[in-house]
Parts: C-alpha cells; structure tokens; sequence
C-alpha cells in the first residue's frame, strides 16, 4: 500500500500544480471542516471526492478503500462510545439517555443517545479530516513536501532526517521483502514453528544489514563531498491552474458563506 | 613513461581493513596512464574495490603514497573536496550512492557540494540530464527507478563534476546485455570528454572488447599489466589465478590448433575442444 499511495502521488493528474497550493487548499479545508457542522463536513468530503477522483485521476477503489480506514476505525470504537453501563437503572440522567436497556444482575447496560450523538459527529469529522489528509497525501509527492517545508524555513535537520528516512524506506523495505523471499522459497514458512524461527532470523539479519548499509552509504556520501549538509537544487516545472484556482476559492468561499449562515 | 604521463601513482601502498587478519593491499605500486582505458580484473577479493577506494581518499593507504598529477594526497577536508572533484568513483551498488529523492535534486548534490549558486547549477543539471538521456526521468523519483538506470544515474552524479579520472567498481553487475551495450557506448562518450576511465570487472569479455591497458591482480598484488591481447595469452598464469580467458581468445586458439596443414578448419574438433575449455574454467557469461 505504501508504495501505490506513493506511485498515485508522482503520477495524479494534479501532480503539476504548485505544492503550496494544494498544501494550502487542504489545510484551509481542514481548519474550515473541523469547525462545520456536519452536513458541511459531509459536503466537503463529497467535495474533496471529486477533487481526488475526478480531477486527479486517483481510481475510485482505491480512494474508498482508504476511506474505508477510518470508517473501519469508527466502527471498533462504535461500541465504547454508545453503550452505557450504571449500577442503578432508575436515576434520571440515565432513563434521559438511554434509547434502550437490558438489567445483567446489579449492572444496568443500555445504548445512549449522547454516546449516538457523538459517534456521528465523530464519524463526519473523522471522514471528513481525513479526507483532507488523503489529497495531500495522494497528490502531493513527499519530496515536494519537504520542499514546501524548506521553503518556509523549516530546521535543515527535520528536512533532511524526512527525506533520508523516505529514500531508505524503500532500501529497507526491498530488504526486507528479499530476505522474506529467500526464506520462504526455503521453506521457511511450512508451518507456524518454522515461521516464528524465520522471522526471528529476519530481525537479526536486518540489524546486521541496516548497519552493513549505513557504513556502505557514509562511504558513498564522503565520496561525493558530503560536507555535513545535504543541500539539493531542483527546478520549478510547476503550473498554477487558474481554472483549478477559481474552483478551489470559490467553493471555500461559499462553504465559509454557509458556516457563517449555519452558526 | 614519465611522471606527468602518469595521472595516478600508488607507490608501495599498504592496506589492511580494522580486524582483518589479512591485508587487502601489500605494498603495491601502479601507475595509471593518461587518457587510456585501463580495466582491472582479478578475483573476488583480490583488493580491487579498495585500491578505488585509496583512490577516492575514502581510505588512507597505513604504508606508502598515492599521488594524483605528481602530488601525494593530503587528507584534510579541503584536499579530499578538491580530489573528489577530479577522481570520480562509481560504487558497484549504485543504491549506496544515490541520496536524494529526485534524478534532477540527486544530479545536483555534488554540485551543491561544491557551494555553487542556483545559476551555474542549473545549466549543468540540463546538461548531464541530456548527455546520460535522463531528460524524461529528471523529476522521476530514484526508488522507482530499474537497477539500469539507477547506475546510469550513479555515473552521471560523478561525471557532473568533469572528474579527470573516473573509477567504476563493477559496472556491468547485475546489468542484462543491452544494458551493457549502451554502458560501453556511455564509457566511449565519457572517453571521448578526455576523461580516464578506470574499471574494475570480471567480465573478461568485456574487458577483452574495451580496454586498451589491462592491470592483473591477485591477493592485494599487482601480477601483470599490459595491453589485452598480450595479459590473455598467458593462458596458463590467468587460470592458475582463476581468471580464465574471454571467449573470443579461446575460439582463435582453437582454430589455431584446429587447423591443418591445408588451411582447413575441422568444427567438430574445434567445438568439442572449446567445451571441454568452459568446463576448467569458473563461468564467464558467453
């Protein structure tokens, strides 16, 4: 999955407009969803849909699967936030609340109507955030990130650790799938015995090799006049897009419109 | 020869790795002629990779002199920024070389290395992009990139900086034959700039067809150096070192023995002869 977020993000038909403007656009709406209510939340995750399907060409499957993530999420805490447990069935608060109810020996188990209050709002705002997390996420590739995050001044420090640990990620993550490779074509993973032992040799083996690397990589900087800084230049192919500009306003527009409306 | 013909000189140079029983280098001493083409082969082991690397300053020799152009090399910062600059070194595991994320932003590292500005950057970043045919991958990020093209890039990161001799550790691992072929049509593009380039292989066929100077060298010793038709026919020194012959060299021999007195060429002998050759000799891509 890593590796098709990633793929999606250098290949999105939204890929050549300007960083900052999509980072822009996404933070903005994820300031203005926080505060909607949640018939504006849902407005602009449907919203966003379009930006993420349409525009950008990201396939819908993929795009509902990763919505899927948080719904799926909200689902396993659903039972926390709506079931209510009190030793005594009759006090006001509870009969208020409670939608239904079931005596279990002392305990009085009963499904609340604030704890259901709070799980919608829990699941438009959860979809709703994450949504904005997604088109960033899915259009903006990770190394234009860290551009836009240098540009604004950003410690060389954090910069350099983000784009280190994104480029060895992927060193890491061949490793590792060679390793498992290897052993299962071994047989290593017959049965859940073997398997453990595999896994186990896998983690040895990684720490052995992540060290083996890291001396190899120190060599190969040194020996391109790695000067205790990790400068790099690109050039600026973007295009802004003003009919993707005009959109992106005015729909923000008109939601703060409709949140100021709503309040 | 000369000394100002000679681009590099290692002079009885000693090197042995931290806990190691063994040195990887006794006391050897080579010259590197200018503007040659010049390959090293040798076994695994051998010392190869680090005498590129005494070459690059990444070690420093613990007995004798490397001299680059006549000087010794010094080893403080700014010397070993200046050398690096005039000796490229391309590792034979391109992925330890590569540090950015983009083809375009890991081109310019070197050069953003060097202190340059943005102004002078730029013309040069086109520039490599177009020689090394990278144009199409410039924004391309470097994990997706094939193995193929991540050497590519690693060559085209060193030769940015216009090095005068250029070391390639292995540069036709792991590369299918196509590849190979437009990595020698690269290598005669880099030649024909001026620069020397230095290559360190097993691939004898390779070197056979490439290479005007030929360095043998066994157990961190340099055994013979000469052109390539005069190293391989010493048959017998290169299989005692486990080297065997290119293919090309074995077929000519062949015939040779093969041919009778009326000039006529018996196939059958010959083939059942180059087969039973292959058989003593440690697999060499035919």
């Amino acid at each position: 999955m890593h590796h098709q977020i990633d793929s999606l993000a250098y290949t999105n038909h939204l890929r050549s407009l300007p960083p900052g403007h999509k980072l822009g656009f996404a933070i903005a709406l994820f300031i203005l969803g926080y505060l909607s209510p949640p018939p504006l939340q849902l407005l602009i995750t449907l919203w966003l849909m379009v930006w993420v399907v349409v525009y950008a060409k990201i396939p819908a499957k993929i795009y509902l699967n990763l919505l899927a993530l948080p719904v799926s999420f909200w689902l396993l805490s659903l039972p926390a936030l709506i079931a209510g447990v009190s030793l005594n069935s009759h006090s006001t608060t509870v009969e208020m609340d409670a939608l239904w109810g079931v005596q279990v020996g002392p305990l009085y188990l009963y499904c609340s109507q604030q704890g259901l209050d709070w799980a919608s709002i829990v699941f438009t705002r959860a979809i709703t955030l994450t949504s904005c997390l997604y088109f960033i996420l899915l259009t903006v590739p990770f190394v234009e990130i860290i551009r836009v995050l240098r540009q604004l001044r950003c410690p060389t420090l954090i910069t350099e650790l983000l784009s280190l640990m994104y480029r060895f990620i992927f060193v890491l993550t061949e490793t590792v799938l060679e390793l498992l490779t290897a052993q299962q074509s071994r047989n290593g993973y017959a049965h859940w015995r073997v398997a453990w032992r595999s896994i186990s040799l896998v983690v040895g083996q990684l720490l052995w090799r992540t060290l083996e690397n890291y001396r190899q990589i120190a060599l190969g900087l040194q020996s391109r006049g790695f000067n205790g800084e990790l400068r790099v230049w690109h050039a600026r192919r973007y295009q802004p897009n003003w009919r993707y500009i005009q959109e992106a306003i005015g729909g923000y527009c008109l939601l703060l419109l409709l949140l100021v409306v709503s309040r | 020869m000369t000394h100002n013909t000679m681009l590099m000189e290692f002079d009885q140079v000693a090197y042995t790795y931290p806990c190691s029983p063994q040195p990887a280098l006794q006391g050897i001493s080579w010259q590197i002629p200018q503007g040659k083409r010049c390959a090293v082969i040798g076994q695994n082991g051998c010392g190869k990779t680090t005498l590129f690397r005494l070459a690059n300053g990444l070690y420093r020799p613990q007995r004798g002199v490397v001299r680059f152009s006549g000087e010794p090399l010094r080893y403080n910062r700014q010397a070993l920024s200046q050398l690096r600059r005039q000796v490229g070194l391309v590792f034979q595991n391109p992925e330890q070389q590569l540090v950015a994320t983009t083809v375009e932003e890991d081109l310019s590292y070197g050069l953003c290395n060097l202190g340059l500005a943005a102004r002078e950057i730029e013309p040069r970043v086109q520039q490599t992009l177009q020689d090394f045919e990278l144009t199409p991958l410039a924004d391309y990020p470097v994990n997706y990139l094939s193995l193929g093209q991540k050497k590519r890039v690693a060559i085209a990161d060193v030769m940015i900086l216009q090095p005068t001799l250029l070391f390639l550790d292995e540069p036709t691992a792991f590369l299918d034959p196509k590849q190979t072929r437009s990595l020698r049509q690269l290598l005669d593009r880099i030649q024909a700039t001026g620069t020397t380039i230095m290559i360190a292989t097993h691939d004898l066929n390779f070197v056979y067809d490439w290479a005007d100077w030929v360095f043998v060298m066994n157990h961190g010793q340099l055994i013979m150096e000469n052109t390539p038709e005069d190293v391989f026919c010493q048959r017998h020194t290169l299989e005692d070192l486990g080297l065997g012959t290119p293919i090309l060299v074995d077929v000519l021999d062949a015939i040779a023995h093969h041919t009778d007195d009326q000039g006529m060429i018996n196939q059958r002998t010959i083939q059942a002869s180059l087969r039973g050759l292959n058989q003593g000799i440690p697999s060499e891509n035919v």
